[in-house]
C-alpha cells in the first residue's frame, strides 16, 4: 500500500478529508503526520490502537534530525470506547491545531452499545468535527476491513461520506495468486 | 417479632413486594423476608436538562421521587450536582432507568445498571452468604440486620448449605445420556432419561422432601434444566426448581467475547429464585477452587451465589469497586466518558511498556532461588494509591510516577486502592497460614480454594485498570502499576547483584537469582530483607531449585524465551511454565508422558541417572501409541474455536472439527473449545462428540509421535537428547538395535542374543550424550 501512495493532499482549514483505506494505510498517515508534526503542534485521536509511533519516528528521520522534537508536536489520544471518541472531540482546544482521528469507525462497531445509539453517537461526534473544521484541519481515516462486521460497517461509513470534503477511496493492492512463471 | 441467626442465602427483586430475602436460620429453617427497598440513580448534565427530566419524570409521585443533590465524581475530582431519581420498588428500577435513557440520551447517568445486592450490602453491610442477626415482623418485613462476621475473616462458620447434585452419565454434546444421576449427601438416586414422567414425579418428590438450597449440576445451564422445564411443561409435571412460589426460573443468554485477546464463549445461564443453581461445567473456574472459592467470591463481591460462580474475576473487581463507590458516595458511572489524556507521542514509547522481563540463560542451573513479589501489581496499586483518581497530569511533588510524566496525589485515598487493600491483606493472610500449617491441617483445603478465588481476582484487577469497560479503569494508572513494577523489579534485581547473587531471569514480578554458597532458605532471608527495604513491596521466597531448567524457543533453540522453564524444587515438587505439561491444548497422552519424563528426572539425585529409564520409557508410549494401546480419549486434542467457520480463509484443525460437527446439526460458537482426534487423510480431524465412534486405525499415529518425541525433547535436550536425536534412535532405525559393546557373536548365536535383550538393555543402549 505505501509504495503505491505516498503521499496525500495536507488537511486544510475549513474542511474535513476523509481517506476510506484498509489497515497497511497507516505507514502513508504516519507519513503524513511527520510532515505535519514539523509543521507544527498536530492532535490525533486513535480509536482503533493502531498508532504506530515507530513508523512515525522513521518517517521523521527522513526528513529531520529533530525527531524527539517533532514527536512532542504529535499529542495523542486513544479512545477505546465510541462514548470516548465522542467525549474526547468534545473536549478537544479549539485552537487551529490540525486534527487527524485514526480508525474512527473501530469503537462504533462495539456489539456491546446499541446501534441506534452507537448512530446517535456517531452523528454527535461528526458534528463535533464540523465545527472543529472551522478553524482546523481535519483528516478521518476510517478503516475498511476484510471480513466487514455484517452491514453496519457501511452504514456507519455513510454519515461520515456525507460530512467529508474530500474522499479518498483506497483498495489493497491485489495479490498474485500464484508465482508467474519465468519464461 | 421474629429473630433469628443465620446466613443470608439468596435476595432479589419481586414486583409486588420489593427485595425478598432467603435466609438458612442455624436453627434448621429456611425463612423468606420482604424488604421495601427503594434504590437511587442519578442523572448529570446541564441544569436545563436536568429540568427537563424532573419535568417529565414528576407526574409519577408514587413510583418515584426526585431531589436535587451533590454527588462525588472522581473523574472530575470534585461534588457535582445531579438530579436523584428514587425507584421505590427496586424491580422498577431498570424500567424506569431504560425509559430515561431514552428519553434523555445525552444525560450522563451513574448509578444506574447495579445489581440490588451490591445496593443492599452498600446500606446494610450484609452479603450474601453473610452471617447475620436478624429481626423482622410479624409480617416478616425484615426491620434490622447486623452482619456477625465480614467479608474479611479468615475462618468463617461453616454454612449449613442442603446441596442436591443433578448429572446426566455422559457430556451431552458427547453421547446421549441415558440416565440423570441425583444426589443428596450420601443418597443417590438414578433415572431413566427415556421415561420422562416418573423422573418429573421422582424429582419433584425429591426436592420437596430435600428442599435443597443448591442445585449443583453437570450442564444443568445449558443442557439438564432447559430439557427438564420442557418436559415438566410438557407433562404439567411442575418441579418447584424455585423455592420462590410464582416466579418462573431466569434466563440469561449464551455470548461471545474477548478477554485479554482471547475469545471466550459462555454458555447460557439459568438462574433460580429462592435457591441457587451451580453448573459446574459453566461455572468460573470451578476446577480450580470449586464450591468452597466460589462462596469465597460471593461474600466478598456480594453478588449472590448463582452470580458469583458464573461472573468472570474482572466482573468481581468490577463489583467490589462499585460496592467501595456506594458506601463512600461516590457516583458509579454507567457509560464511562473518561479518556486517555493528550500527550506527546515520545511519551508513548516510555509510557507503554508493560512488565519487564530479563531473558533467561538457557539451559540448566542448580541451586536457583525464585523469588516473587507477592500480588506485585495489587500491591502496587495500594502501596502507590493508584486509582483513576489519584493521576495527576502536572507533575508536582514528591510521588512522581517512575519514569512517566505522572504525579500521584496521596493527600486521600483513592477508591482502587481503598477496594483492593482487605482483599490483598486477605491474601496475604491466607499464604502465611497456608505456609505456616502442614498438609493434614484440617483447613487447608478450604484456606487453599478461598486463596486461589482471591488469586484470580487480584490478577485481574491490574488489568481491569486499564479495560475499557471499567468503571474505574484508567489507562494512565495501568500504565503507572507497570512503570512501578519495573522500578520495583530494577531495584530487586540491583540488591541482588550488591549482595552478589547472579541473576539468571527476571520475570515482571520475579527473580530467578543464584550464588554458589547460598542455597538454603535462611541464606535468602537477608536478600528478601534488602528487596523489601529498597521498593516498600512484600516480596517471598517461592522456593529454592534442586535444578531448574530454561528452554529456547521453538523456532531457534538458541534464542530464550521468557517464562518457559521446568525444575525441581528442594522439598521434590516440580514446577512447569510454558511447555506442553501445562498447555491446556496438549493431549492428555503428551501432557502426561512430559510430566513422567519430569518425575523421573526429579526422582534422581542427578538427573543424567534417569535417561535410561526415560528413553525406556519413551519407547514403551511409542510401542503403546503404535499398537492403539493409548485410550484415544488421551489422545483428544482440545483447542479453541478462534472466529465464526465463515470467517476463516484456511480452516484450523478446530475449524474441520467444527465442520464436521455441522453437518451433523451440532453447532459450536467461537470461544468454544472443540475436542478432536488428528486423523489420517482428509480432513486430518475427527470430531470427538460426533454420533459415530472414531476408528482407532484411522488415528494419525505420526503425527502423535512427533508431538511426543517434541515434548520429550524439551525436556530431555539439556541431557544431550533433543527432539532431532530421540527421533532418530527411535523412530527411524532405532528398533534395530546395533550391540557394539557386546562381543561379537557367533553367526549362528547372533539372533539368539538380540532376542535375549532385555527392554532395561536396550535402553542402556541407547542413553548416553
Amino acid at each position: 500500500m505505501d509504495r503505491q501512495i505516498t503521499v496525500f493532499p495536507m488537511p486544510k482549514t475549513g474542511k474535513i478529508s476523509l481517506v476510506v483505506a484498509p489497515r497497511g494505510v497507516v505507514q502513508t498517515l504516519m507519513s503524513m503526520l511527520a510532515t505535519l508534526a514539523q509543521r507544527g503542534r498536530v492532535i490525533v485521536l486513535d480509536g482503533g490502537n493502531c498508532f504506530d509511533g515507530y513508523a512515525l519516528a522513521r518517517a521523521l528521520r527522513r526528513s529531520t534530525h529533530q525527531v524527539q522534537a517533532a514527536l512532542k508536536q504529535v499529542l495523542l489520544s486513544r479512545a477505546f470506547t465510541c462514548y470516548q471518541l465522542v467525549a474526547m472531540l468534545a473536549e478537544l482546544p479549539v485552537d487551529g491545531t490540525p486534527v487527524i482521528v485514526l480508525d474512527m469507525l473501530s469503537t462504533f462497531l462495539d456489539e456491546n452499545v446499541h446501534f441506534t445509539k452507537r448512530q446517535r453517537l456517531l452523528a454527535n461526534g461528526l458534528n463535533l468535527l464540523r465545527q472543529i473544521s472551522a478553524g482546523a484541519p481535519v483528516a478521518i481515516w476510517a478503516r475498511t476491513r476484510s471480513s466487514p462486521v455484517g452491514d453496519e460497517d457501511r452504514q456507519l461509513l455513510i454519515p461520515l461520506l456525507e460530512t467529508a470534503h474530500d474522499i479518498w477511496e483506497l483498495q489493497a493492492p491485489h495479490t498474485l495468486e500464484h508465482q508467474l512463471p519465468l519464461f | 417479632m421474629l429473630e433469628f441467626t443465620g446466613w443470608l442465602l439468596d435476595l432479589f427483586e419481586d414486583p409486588r413486594e420489593g427485595l425478598v430475602l432467603y435466609f438458612i436460620d442455624e436453627d434448621g429453617a429456611r425463612r423468606r423476608l420482604i424488604y421495601p427497598f427503594p434504590v437511587t440513580f442519578y442523572a448529570l448534565g446541564s441544569d436545563v436538562e436536568l429540568r427537563a427530566l424532573w419535568r417529565h419524570l414528576s407526574n409519577r409521585p408514587r413510583e418515584i421521587t426526585l431531589r436535587r443533590t451533590q454527588r462525588m465524581d472522581v473523574f472530575k475530582r470534585r461534588m457535582v450536582m445531579a438530579l436523584a431519581v428514587t425507584v421505590q420498588n427496586p424491580y422498577e428500577v431498570s424500567k424506569v432507568f431504560r425509559q430515561t435513557a431514552a428519553h434523555f440520551p445525552h444525560l450522563e447517568y451513574a448509578d444506574a445498571d447495579l445489581q440490588v445486592s451490591l445496593r443492599f450490602a452498600a446500606k446494610t453491610k450484609a452479603f450474601p452468604l453473610s452471617r447475620c442477626r436478624v429481626v423482622a415482623d410479624e409480617d416478616h418485613k425484615l426491620e434490622t440486620i447486623d452482619i456477625l462476621e465480614d467479608a474479611w475473616v479468615l475462618k468463617t462458620m461453616p454454612i449449613p448449605l442442603r446441596i442436591m447434585t443433578l448429572s446426566p452419565d455422559v457430556a451431552p454434546h458427547h453421547a446421549r445420556p441415558h440416565y440423570l444421576k441425583a444426589a443428596i449427601g450420601d443418597e443417590e438416586y438414578h433415572f431413566d432419561l427415556q421415561t420422562w414422567r416418573p423422573l418429573l414425579v421422582n424429582l419433584r418428590a425429591l426436592i420437596q422432601r430435600y428442599d435443597p438450597d443448591l442445585l449443583l449440576t453437570d450442564w444443568g445451564d445449558t443442557w439438564l434444566l432447559p430439557r427438564l422445564l420442557q418436559q415438566s411443561e410438557k407433562y404439567h409435571i411442575p418441579l418447584g426448581l424455585n423455592r420462590e412460589v410464582g416466579r418462573g426460573v431466569s434466563w440469561h443468554e449464551e455470548r461471545t467475547y474477548f478477554s485479554y485477546g482471547q475469545i471466550v464463549y459462555r454458555g447460557q445461564q439459568i438462574h433460580l429464585f429462592g435457591r441457587c443453581h451451580i453448573d459446574r461445567q459453566n461455572a468460573m473456574l470451578w476446577d480450580d477452587y470449586r464450591l468452597d472459592g466460589t462462596i469465597e467470591v460471593s461474600r466478598i463481591t456480594a453478588l449472590p451465589l448463582q452470580t458469583a460462580s458464573r461472573v468472570s474475576p474482572g466482573t468481581g473487581i468490577s463489583s467490589i469497586e462499585m460496592l467501595t463507590a456506594l458506601r463512600e458516595g461516590i457516583l458509579v458511572p454507567w457509560q464511562k466518558q473518561q479518556a486517555e489524556m493528550l500527550k506527546p507521542a515520545a511519551d508513548l514509547f516510555t509510557a507503554d511498556q508493560g512488565g519487564l522481563v530479563y531473558q533467561p540463560h538457557i539451559g540448566v542451573h542448580k541451586h536457583v532461588a525464585q523469588i516473587d513479589f507477592v500480588s506485585l501489581y495489587p500491591a502496587i496499586m495500594v502501596h502507590f494509591n493508584i486509582s483513576p483518581e489519584t493521576i495527576l497530569p502536572d507533575p508536582q511533588g514528591d510521588n512522581m510516577v517512575p519514569a512517566l510524566g505522572l504525579a500521584i496525589d496521596t493527600s486521600q485515598d483513592g477508591l482502587v486502592p481503598k477496594a483492593l487493600r482487605p482483599l490483598l491483606e486477605k491474601r496475604i493472610a491466607m499464604k502465611k497460614y497456608l505456609a505456616s500449617k502442614p498438609s493434614w491441617d484440617p483447613f487447608r483445603k478450604n484456606f487453599s480454594r478461598r486463596a486461589s478465588a482471591l488469586k484470580w481476582l487480584l490478577v485481574t484487577c491490574f488489568g481491569y485498570l486499564g479495560y475499557k469497560n471499567a468503571r474505574f479503569g484508567r489507562i494512565e494508572a495501568h500504565q503507572a502499576v507497570t512503570a512501578y513494577g519495573r522500578e520495583a523489579l530494577l531495584r530487586a534485581k540491583e540488591a541482588a547483584e550488591d549482595l552478589g547473587f547472579e541473576v539468571i531471569q527476571l520475570y515482571v514480578d520475579g527473580l530467578w537469582v543464584q550464588h554458589p554458597d547460598k542455597t538454603q532458605p535462611a541464606d535468602i532471608e537477608p536478600l528478601l530483607l534488602e528487596i523489601q527495604a529498597r521498593t516498600a513491596l512484600p516480596i517471598s521466597l517461592d522456593g529454592i531449585y534442586r535444578w531448574v531448567v530454561f528452554v529456547g524457543s521453538r523456532q531457534d533453540k538458541n534464542r530464550p524465551v521468557a517464562n518457559r522453564y521446568f525444575g525441581v524444587f528442594q522439598d521434590g515438587s516440580i514446577k512447569v511454565r510454558g511447555i506442553d505439561a501445562r498447555r491446556r491444548d496438549s493431549t492428555p497422552f503428551v501432557s502426561q508422558a512430559q510430566m513422567h519424563l519430569l518425575e523421573l528426572l526429579a526422582s534422581k539425585d542427578q538427573p543424567e541417572e534417569a535417561l535410561p529409564e526415560a528413553i525406556a520409557f519413551l519407547q514403551e508410549r511409542l510401542r503403546a501409541l503404535r499398537h492403539r494401546q493409548v485410550d484415544l480419549s488421551d489422545l483428544l486434542v482440545r483447542q479453541r474455536l478462534g472466529r465464526k467457520l465463515a470467517a476463516y480463509r484456511t480452516p484450523s484443525p478446530a475449524a474441520r472439527a467444527v465442520l464436521q460437527l455441522q453437518s451433523v446439526g451440532k453447532e459450536m460458537r467461537p470461544g468454544q473449545r472443540v475436542p478432536f482426534l488428528y486423523t489420517l487423510g482428509r480432513p486430518g480431524v475427527f470430531a470427538w462428540d460426533m454420533p459415530q465412534r472414531p476408528n482407532p486405525q484411522a488415528v494419525d499415529v505420526a503425527r502423535y509421535q512427533r508431538l511426543l518425541l517434541r515434548a520429550a525433547g524439551i525436556v530431555l535436550e539439556s541431557w544431550g537428547w533433543d527432539e532431532k536425536r530421540l527421533t532418530e534412535k527411535m523412530l527411524s532405525d532405532a528398533s534395530q538395535l546395533k550391540l557394539p559393546t557386546l562381543p561379537k557373536p557367533h553367526p549362528e548365536k547372533h539372533g539368539h542374543q538380540v532376542r535375549r535383550l532385555t527392554d532395561s538393555q536396550a535402553s542402556h543402549a541407547l542413553s548416553g550424550p
